[in-house]
C-alpha cells in the first residue's frame, strides 16, 4: 500500500472512531435539556448531529468556492475537481441537515416544515447546488464546463452566508445557537457539541480525500481514452 | 425517542449512501482503467 493509501486508511479509522464517539456522547453522555416535554427533550439531542451536518455542508460549499476561484485563476483541472468533489459532499449533507431538521421541527414546532427564513434560504442553497450539477452535466467540453461551473460556484456561494445570518437578520422561529453575546447551550452540552463539530469536520476531510481520489482515477481514464482516440 | 432515532438514521443513511456511491464509482473507474491499460499494452505489443 502506498504512503497516501496508508494515511487515508488511518484517517478512515480515526473518523469512524470519532463519529461513533460523537454518537455515544450525543445520545448517552450529553445532559438532557431542561424545561421541555419528553418528546422535545429527546428530539433536542438531534442538534448534536443536525448542526454539524449543516456546518459540514457550508464548509463544503466554502471549499467549492475556493476550488472555483482556483480554477478560474489557474485553469488547472485539479481545482475544478476539488470544487466538484466538495459540492457533492455539501449537497448530501444539506439534504441530511434539512431532513433531520424537519424531524426535529415536528415535536418542537408541531410541524414538519414552515417557510421560516432559515429553512427557506437553506432550500435555496440546496436548489442552487442542484443547479450546479445540472449545469455541469449540460456541457461536454471539460474546459468549458469547468469555467462555467467556476463562475457559477462563486455566485452560488453567496447564498451560504445569507443562510447563516438569516436567523440573525430576520424574525424567525429557528433557534439561534450562538450570537455575539450568548451561547444557547448549557455548559454540560458545549463539550459534546464541539466534539461533534470536530468529528464531522474530520469526516468531511476524509470524504473529500476519497472523492478526490475518484477524480484522479477518472482523470487517468480520460487521459488514456484520449490517447486511444475514444 | 422516535424523532431522535429517525433524525440520526437519516444522517447515518445519507453518509453511508454517499460512501457507498463513491466506493461503487471508484471500483467501476478502476475496472475501466485496468481495461484501458490492457488495450494500450496490446497496441504497443502489436507495433
Amino acid at each position: 500500500m502506498s504512503r497516501s493509501g496508508r494515511g487515508l486508511s488511518v484517517l478512515t479509522i480515526l473518523t469512524a472512531l470519532g463519529l461513533f464517539g460523537a454518537a455515544y456522547l450525543a445520545l448517552v453522555v450529553a445532559p438532557a435539556a431542561a424545561g421541555l416535554t419528553p418528546d422535545e427533550t429527546q428530539a433536542q439531542r438531534i442538534i448534536y448531529f443536525h448542526v454539524p451536518s449543516a456546518w459540514l455542508s457550508m464548509l463544503a460549499f466554502g471549499v467549492t468556492l475556493i476550488g472555483s476561484i482556483g480554477y478560474l485563476v489557474s485553469s488547472r483541472r485539479r481545482w475544478d475537481s476539488l470544487a466538484l468533489s466538495s459540492a457533492e459532499i455539501g449537497i448530501t449533507f444539506t439534504l441530511a441537515a434539512m431532513a433531520s431538521g424537519s424531524v426535529w421541527a415536528k415535536p418542537a414546532w408541531n410541524t414538519w416544515w414552515t417557510w421560516d427564513p432559515r429553512l427557506t434560504t437553506y432550500t435555496i442553497v440546496f436548489l442552487l447546488y442542484v443547479s450546479y450539477f445540472m449545469l455541469r452535466s449540460a456541457m461536454d467540453d471539460p474546459a468549458r464546463r469547468a469555467r462555467f461551473a467556476g463562475v457559477y460556484g462563486i455566485f452560488a456561494f453567496l447564498s451560504v452566508p445569507i443562510t447563516f445570518f438569516s436567523i440573525r437578520w430576520w424574525r424567525t422561529i429557528h433557534p439561534v445557537l450562538f450570537d455575539a453575546k450568548n451561547f444557547g447551550l448549557s455548559a454540560g452540552m458545549r463539550p459534546v457539541f464541539f466534539y461533534c463539530l470536530a468529528a464531522f469536520t474530520l469526516f468531511y476531510v476524509m470524504l473529500l480525500l476519497y472523492r478526490l481520489r475518484l477524480e484522479d482515477t477518472k482523470e487517468q481514464v480520460d487521459a488514456i481514452k484520449e490517447q486511444l482516440g475514444y | 425517542m422516535t424523532y431522535m432515532a429517525a433524525a440520526y438514521m437519516i444522517i447515518w443513511f445519507a453518509s453511508f449512501a454517499l460512501i457507498f456511491s463513491m466506493v461503487r464509482r471508484q471500483q467501476s473507474m478502476e475496472r475501466d482503467l485496468a481495461t484501458l491499460k490492457a488495450v494500450v499494452q496490446d497496441k504497443e505489443q502489436q507495433r
